[in-house]
């Protein structure tokens, strides 16, 4: 087994764009959050999200931007970051076998909303030409592929809110395994629409807006936790070869180590404190890790009550005694849930973590929940001596669950 | 050319500058479409924008419209048909 460096970030988020940009921004402990425009379709009940602010105009021109959903926008900008973070990534060549992994949950949601309002509410019988072409899921990785004339396999995964995470896992066994040496993954979601909030709405899963400050109104592990609140965004990563990556002098962020997958297989929304268990624990098997080289989780911490419980009970199986030391915070307190776009930020998250070695926080956790007893960085980042090895939890309705493991690069 | 294509014309080469990012000193009357970098689809986005800018509809198959002359064509006798059609409406008693 070939190991895995990670020498480039992109990142478009709630939190602003550009990866070192967006980790400042979790540090000093910033909200994403907020509670949508009162001209925004006032049939939406639910109205508290994270959205992003962009021009797609600002990187694109006309006739590029009438063909690309924004789902794909977001992750053609993360990617154009973080292959140029990854420094002449190409000079060598390699393109003809690079590949493209990318996640997303819901593609090009805007896209399928506007067509059907016009059709169906507008009684337009105009439809986009496009409007396949913008929708289809895998039309962001495809638009990476083109754009950077990358040869090699492209691949879109779909596993609703481990999706990026799946899409990152994978393209590390590519490159662990040795068959390819370049990988871009990652995943964008933009789920921001009415039709997609109402559906959301529906599932009632969505956070109550918090009455003093919509900001703080997703609030993972506390007692009043009420819900996920909904983001978008992207987040793309660089993979190497780590022989690769060291012998052009690239500058790696970490190593990939390994990952682990698991399948619920009970229930379609209602996480098991075993199937969270086996992914993490077999992460660890996959970078030969012990537990106790773990110095922070990244959890998935959606905030909702079913999750945030289990989830503490996952970890306690897995991390034992250690548990209660180990600091465990949920970014989402701060960006939302990216849904198929959140493993990737997440892991963005993670790994600048481990080379700032400053442990990001959990936002609004004024009020302990008994059940979520773990040391979840409340309030305001923490800086750490030395961290060595960190992991990141995705987890998602239909049951796969995915945790990804980096070490520091050192 | 009459004067009134001409001003079609106009019209229709500020949408493909505007709109779709045509060099303008590409755009004269016989260009055909794809030398415009206009492909099929394309086609059928400028032919949404014509409908607005004009506001009309364009019935005829896309595959017709080849060159800005036929869109130019095209665009007038639709014009003019809907004209017709309201002067014949408002004469009657």
């Amino acid at each position: 087994m070939r190991r895995v460096a990670i020498t480039g970030l992109g990142v478009v988020s709630p939190l602003g764009n550009g990866a070192q940009n967006f980790f400042d921004r979790l540090v000093q402990g910033y909200s994403g959050v907020a509670r949508l425009p009162d001209d925004f379709h006032p049939r939406l009940l639910s109205r508290v999200v994270a959205p992003v602010s962009f021009d797609g105009a600002a990187h694109f021109g006309a006739v590029r931007l009438r063909m690309l959903d924004r789902v794909s926008q977001f992750a053609l900008v993360a990617a154009a970051e973080a292959i140029a973070d990854a420094g002449a990534l190409f000079e060598d060549g390699d393109r003809e076998t690079t590949g493209v992994f990318v996640g997303t949950g819901m593609g090009g949601a805007q896209t399928t909303d506007e067509g059907y309002q016009s059709f169906y509410e507008d009684r337009s019988d105009r439809v986009k030409p496009y409007t396949v072409l913008m929708a289809m899921n895998n039309a962001a990785a495809a638009w990476i592929g083109i754009d950077h004339r990358l040869l090699g396999p492209n691949l879109t995964y779909s596993t609703a809110c481990s999706s990026s995470a799946v899409a990152i896992a994978e393209a590390w066994k590519r490159i662990s395994t040795g068959e390819l040496d370049v990988m871009i993954a990652g995943g964008s979601e933009a789920p921001l629409t009415f039709g997609t909030l109402k559906a959301w709405e529906a599932l009632r899963t969505l956070a109550t807006e918090d009455p003093d400050d919509a900001s703080a109104s997703c609030k993972p592990f506390a007692k009043d936790r009420s819900g996920l609140v909904l983001g978008e965004g992207a987040a793309i990563v660089v993979l190497e070869s780590w022989d690769r990556a060291t012998s052009r002098g690239a500058h790696i962020h970490a190593e990939l180590a390994g990952y682990g997958l698991s399948m619920d297989a009970e229930h379609i929304t209602r996480p098991t404190v075993a199937g969270q268990a086996r992914a993490m624990t077999a992460a660890l098997a996959s970078a030969r890790m012990s537990a106790g080289e773990v110095g922070y989780v990244n959890a998935h911490g959606t905030a909702t009550v079913a999750n945030d419980a289990v989830e503490t009970a996952a970890i306690k199986e897995v991390f034992g005694r250690g548990a209660t030391v180990l600091p465990v915070s949920s970014t989402k307190s701060m960006h939302g849930h990216l849904l198929g776009a959140a493993g990737a930020l997440e892991l963005a998250a993670t790994v600048l973590a481990i080379e700032r070695r400053v442990l990001p926080p959990t936002l609004h956790l004024t009020h302990p929940d008994p059940e979520c007893d773990l040391d979840y960085v409340a309030g305001v980042a923490r800086p750490v001596t030395n961290l060595g090895a960190a992991m990141s939890n995705s987890f998602a309705f239909g049951g796969t669950n995915v945790s990804i493991v980096c070490r520091a690069a050192g | 050319m009459s004067a009134q294509q001409s001003t079609t014309f106009d019209r229709l080469r500020a949408i493909l500058a505007e709109k779709f990012e045509v060099a303008p000193e590409l755009i004269d009357p016989a260009a055909r479409m794809d030398q415009l970098g206009i492909d099929s689809l394309a086609v059928i986005e400028v032919i949404f924008q014509i409908e607005d800018e004009f506001k009309i509809s364009i019935q005829s198959d896309p595959g017709e419209l080849q060159t800005l002359a036929d869109l130019v064509a095209c665009v007038d006798r639709l014009a003019e048909e809907q004209r017709a059609r309201a002067s014949a409406g408002a004469a009657r008693p």
